[in-house]
């Protein structure tokens, strides 16, 4: 094809008409994953939607973080005991560059006073390409979402199977099983060696930290109770990220015996995540540190009044899982009681 | 940084473009010096130490064997030196821990015997493809058929130029080096052309390849589960998965230099429609095949050992046996080379060793195929005696990809036998392929996408150019033809969530 023969106005047209094509892709396809969000391959992306469909200018607090952050903040909880608005942002596995697109998409439709940020996914890290082959792909996805949902053409060939989209956990996910951590007690032993965070993951957070000075938003930085994700190293070098930043940086695997963690009925999966039994004390502990920074109760105000009943609805469920676990641990003891009785 | 990642395809290789169109004609060759050093660092870091040793070495010693002039013996040593060196760099590199585990193998069990440790080894991307384009380059100085160049920087971007560092193909000096250095701005026609190239690179290697992986990684990780019918499905899935990977990234590679206007040579020629296995690799890594007939099989065929043979054989035992014997000669180094050059595993050796005899068999039973012909009256260009042969070829086709991609050479015999027991065709359909990785809408993509490439490489074939035949269409049902490559790229492509994107093949070898 020789492209001198085409005029420039044909060429300008030929470029309209690609953009025409992907934002009407995009706009197709985007309205066809907001009918199918329950599809499994659409999960992480439900997670943005959720925050997205939340009333505007009503989250004091905003989450974001991987699995560690889903299942240690409970913000149903957090409300019934102070009345602040948390939503839970997080993504299984997610990578810093999708913390700062949740962090993004949060403050254009919310003004949180406050952004918590669960430290495990500064750790994730493959080659620094790698990384920002996933920048990449992400920013090209927010501008145009066909890159998001192309394999929703799979639903021509095969029957998704979709379930309902919880709409109203306001991120946070009960974790109702129990397995305990059965690892070295004190898996957070003195070193000053510290895990390094790869160049890609420090320029994220680098931009994360100015995002919220912009947006006056204090930054605090936690780490969920977890031998499976965390030791001193990892601490070590958190702490010097906070110091540089002036950040302040709680590490809740040093407060253990303060949060009363029980690895064995507080962890879902061998002390990787926590359950709702463990999120219950971790989520009260989070509330002390919340409570220090002056933030409005709404509990008063109407227009909050969604947040009271789904906290209702949710205090019976927590506290039916809850027993259940403390059930269920009490028969695990039991028998490793009995097994060890001649 | 694969060719077929976002950061190349759209940072480093738009980058690269525009700093090398607003740069001065004579300063062009520079950037894409920079560039292609750039890409190197990036790829393998402190590893470019030995592209710019070898780019240096490979430099001065052409320019000593040039004013070594008539003294052949200082000439012979020098390229011995030169080539040997590289080649030294390689076998360490790549054949280490090989040679140790074939001694701990043989050794183990003798009394007083210990292990030999295996050593960590990085090894710079290319240097399988850079290092046999330097020795061609030596060699060409060495018997006279080339003049050593005296910019440094034309030889180091002939052996580091970014789009082939990873895949090749293997240049030859006289065929590219010039084009590099040239200088000539990037046209509208040359971008075009270049990002035609690369989406349909991309659609049989993001579309097909990625997706055939993963069957691949099950069938082959997992062989031992697997029997019957499912190892001709990954003899088959993988030779599939390797044409349409390579190619596709060679279309990539190809694309991205023409924008430069550089002019690389093809890699690939419709090898499915080969009707034979001599045939096979004259279409398939026709760059590796052409260097290793430059600088493998003429000097041996030319050697005195063969010539000596060669009088000797005709006297005693006329023609067809010296052919036998010639053929024997300077095909083992060539195939034995073609082997080992792809890894350091018994079954890439065996695989060299497999081609080896299908060509000497090729050979042997040449009299006996026109015999064949001439008493049955059997037209041998005829559809079904073409068929016939295709069909065959695609049997040594598969089951050679077979022994090749198998984990070990003991693991690729253990396919091939379990091949035989328990056939059980019904698992093609019987949702047995669905358990592995790959859903029914994966098989459709993958089945259509091979079907469009067949079509596409069933019309070069046939002459027809699809891209020239698309030129005499309208507008609209050229840029229809445009949109649809574009949009089955983006909408089929394996990547996102549920696909991890697969390494590069041939950047492993």
């Amino acid at each position: 094809m020789d492209i001198k023969k085409i005029s420039i106005k044909e060429k300008i047209g030929f470029a309209v008409g690609l953009i025409v094509l992907l934002l009407l892709g995009s706009f197709l396809l985007n309205v066809y994953a907001m009918k199918v969000l329950g599809s499994s391959s659409l999960k992480r992306h439900a997670a943005v939607v959720k925050l997205e469909k939340e009333k505007a200018d009503t989250i004091d607090v905003l989450t974001i973080g991987d699995s560690e952050s889903y299942t240690s903040i409970s913000p149903l909880q957090i409300w019934k005991d102070t009345g602040y608005t948390v939503f839970v942002g997080g993504q299984s596995g997610q990578t810093m560059n999708e913390m700062l697109t949740m962090l993004e998409t949060g403050l254009e439709t919310q003004k949180p006073k406050v952004v918590l940020m669960e430290t495990n996914a500064l750790f994730r890290s493959g080659k620094d390409l790698d990384q920002l082959q996933d920048l990449v792909a992400t920013r090209t996805a927010s501008v145009f979402p066909i890159f998001q949902y192309h394999n929703l053409w799979k639903n021509v060939i095969i029957k998704p199977n979709i379930e309902p989209v919880q709409m109203n956990d306001k991120g946070f996910e009960i974790r109702r099983g129990i397995r305990p951590y059965k690892g070295t007690a004190d898996y957070m032993q003195e070193t000053s060696e510290e895990t390094p965070i790869s160049w890609m993951n420090q320029r994220i957070f680098d931009r994360i930290v100015d995002l919220c000075r912009e947006r006056g938003i204090r930054l605090v930085l936690y780490s969920a109770p977890s031998p499976v994700n965390y030791n001193m190293k990892k601490h070590n070098r958190l702490e010097r990220l906070a110091s540089e930043n002036k950040l302040l940086y709680v590490d809740m695997n040093l407060k253990r015996k303060e949060i009363g963690i029980d690895w064995s009925r507080d962890t879902l999966d061998g002390g990787d995540h926590l359950n709702i039994s463990g999120a219950e004390k971790t989520t009260a502990y989070m509330e002390s540190v919340l409570k220090t920074f002056g933030l409005t109760d709404h509990r008063k105000d109407a227009s909050f009044q969604e947040w009271e009943e789904l906290s209702l609805t949710y205090q019976k469920q927590a506290a039916r899982y809850t027993k259940e676990i403390r059930k269920k641990n009490a028969a695990v003891t039991l028998t490793a009681v009995q097994s060890v009785i001649p | 940084m694969g060719y077929n990642t976002l950061p190349y395809l759209m940072l480093f290789l738009p980058l690269s473009l525009i700093v090398y169109q607003v740069s001065g004609r004579k300063f062009r060759k520079y950037v894409l010096l920079i560039f292609s050093w750039i890409y190197f660092f990036l790829c393998s870091r402190e590893l470019i130490l030995y592209l710019l040793l070898t780019s240096a070495g490979v430099w001065l010693a052409g320019l000593a064997m040039d004013r070594a002039g008539n003294r052949k013996h200082l000439k012979t040593f020098l390229v011995v030196v030169s080539a040997g060196g590289l080649f030294g760099i390689l076998l360490y590199l790549k054949y280490t821990n090989f040679f140790i585990n074939t001694v701990n193998v043989a050794m183990a069990g003798k009394s007083g015997w210990t292990a030999i440790p295996f050593r960590h080894m990085l090894i710079p991307i290319g240097i399988s493809f850079y290092t046999l384009e330097a020795v061609g380059y030596l060699l060409e100085v060495y018997w006279g058929r080339l003049e050593a160049d005296r910019s440094f920087g034309r030889v180091a971007l002939f052996l580091g130029f970014f789009p082939q560092t990873m895949e090749g193909p293997i240049a030859r000096y006289q065929d590219t080096a010039l084009q590099l250095t040239a200088g000539n701005p990037v046209t509208e026609q040359q971008v075009f052309d270049g990002v035609t190239r690369i989406l349909w690179g991309m659609f049989k290697k993001i579309v097909i390849a990625d997706r055939l992986s993963v069957i691949v990684t099950e069938l082959y990780h997992n062989h031992s589960a697997y029997d019957g019918v499912m190892i001709p499905v990954a003899a088959v899935s993988y030779a599939l998965q390797l044409y349409m990977e390579f190619s596709g990234v060679m279309d990539i590679v190809i694309g991205s230099a023409g924008m430069f206007g550089v002019q690389l040579p093809e890699n690939f020629r419709q090898p499915f429609f080969s009707q034979s296995a001599s045939e096979f690799w004259r279409r398939w890594h026709i760059s590796l095949g052409i260097w290793l007939k430059t600088y493998v099989f003429y000097p041996v065929t030319t050697s005195d050992l063969t010539m000596k043979w060669n009088r000797f054989a005709r006297k005693k035992f006329g023609k067809y046996i010296t052919k036998i014997g010639t053929s024997f000669l300077a095909l083992t180094p060539v195939w034995l080379f073609n082997g080992l050059w792809h890894g350091a595993s018994w079954n890439y050796i065996f695989y060299g060793i497999y081609y080896l005899v299908l060509l000497m068999l090729e050979v042997v039973l040449e009299p006996a195929k026109k015999a064949f012909y001439k008493h049955t009256g059997f037209q041998k260009d005829g559809r079904f005696w073409t068929c016939f042969r295709i069909l065959r070829t695609w049997l040594i086709i598969f089951t050679g990809e077979l022994f090749f991609r198998a984990e070990g050479f003991r693991a690729g015999l253990s396919m091939f036998r379990s091949g035989f027991h328990n056939f059980g065709i019904q698992r093609l359909w019987d949702g047995t392929l669905l358990k592995m990785g790959l859903d029914k809408a994966d098989w459709v993509a993958i089945l259509g996408g091979i079907a469009v490439v067949f079509v596409a490489d069933l019309l070069k074939e046939k002459r027809i150019e699809v891209k020239a035949a698309l030129a005499k269409r309208s507008l609209p049902v050229r840029w229809a033809a445009f949109y649809a490559l574009i949009f089955a790229v983006l909408i089929f492509g394996a990547y996102g969530p549920g696909y991890r994107q697969v390494d590069l093949i041939y950047a492993g070898f």
